[in-house]
């Protein structure tokens, strides 16, 4: 009994943080470099390149406006699944994370099923330009990280089915979801808005 | 072992909910502002280009701001100490670094 709850009690370092999420928020530090350099490249693109404008009307706002919704709701979700985890109420902890994933589900089926074949099928490929070749490789890239949270938290969910409690993993997976809301936040508006 | 109690019993939770509603609010005033330049800026010419810098620079600070909601309250780094805080400006130290040495590469190109 002992030796099962030293198992669900994160080892706490001197820096006074968690290893996992010490360990999550230095692989974010990365993230944030490779990812910062990407959007400030599109800034520069869209100041600079003369056909940037033009080009980006042919996104699909209704589709990126939606799928900020869906990413933002997902991302509330798992954080009240982080806490309700942490209080013990592992129920809602677990429909919570459902919730997460059902957006993190719709965010992807709306990006690869529907905007990308729409706009492949109406030409506007990589070769049609920087503005698209940027758009495809950040918003592709950013979809990926999407993917990978969403195999996380189906792997996390999966075993909270049984005994297991997820407190820190599902923290430092929840932080992980936050970095990649907040890079959307930033791809929305320079891909659909500006 | 005591300590990696404690860190859980003086968690603080902040108001998920709330934050969730100012974030949508932050993404409703940026397809406001966008429309409103859409719809009533001039087809072309210099107040149109002035129109959509200030939308661009407007969109990116109301970006900036989503974005410190986040970190601050979903990711709870308003309640956490000093060594995250380091970790973070250290790496937003390096996206400057290498956008300053895009961009005076970029302004040296075009001068070319």
């Amino acid at each position: 009994m002992a030796h099962a709850q030293a198992h669900s009690v994160e080892h706490v370092e001197p820096t006074g943080i968690g290893a996992p999420k010490l360990g999550m928020w230095l692989f974010l530090s990365g993230e944030v470099v490779l990812f910062g350099g990407v959007i400030m490249t599109i800034v520069l693109f869209r100041v600079s390149f003369p056909g940037w404008k033009e080009a980006s009307e042919h996104t699909n706002p209704i589709i990126g406006s939606v799928n900020t919704f869906n990413l933002l709701t997902s991302s509330m979700l798992v954080a009240l699944a982080h806490k309700m985890s942490a209080t013990g109420n592992h129920g809602l902890s677990k429909l919570c994370i459902l919730g997460c994933l059902a957006f993190g589900i719709l965010f992807l089926a709306l990006k690869w099923v529907i905007e990308w074949p729409m706009e492949i099928m109406k030409g506007y490929t990589i070769h049609e330009g920087p503005f698209w070749q940027l758009y495809y490789a950040a918003t592709g890239l950013h979809a990926i990280h999407v993917l990978i949270g969403l195999i996380a938290f189906t792997v996390i969910l999966i075993l909270y089915m049984g005994k297991w409690r997820p407190n820190f993993t599902l923290e430092a997976t929840a932080l992980y979801w936050h970095f990649v809301d907040i890079v959307w936040l930033f791809l929305w508006p320079l891909f659909y808005l500006s | 072992m005591a300590s990696g109690h404690s860190e859980h019993a003086e968690h603080q939770w902040p108001n998920y909910l709330l934050v969730w509603f100012i974030l949508l609010l932050l993404t409703g005033t940026s397809i406001v502002a966008t429309l409103l330049v859409v719809n009533l800026a001039p087809e072309s010419g210099p107040t149109r280009h002035f129109l959509e810098m200030s939308l661009l620079a407007f969109l990116f600070i109301l970006g900036v701001i989503k974005a410190a909601l986040v970190v601050a309250n979903f990711m709870h780094l308003k309640f956490e100490g000093k060594y995250l805080w380091v970790l973070g400006l250290i790496a937003l130290f390096f996206v400057g670094f290498f956008l300053a040495g895009t961009f005076f590469d970029l302004t040296a190109t075009q001068k070319q």
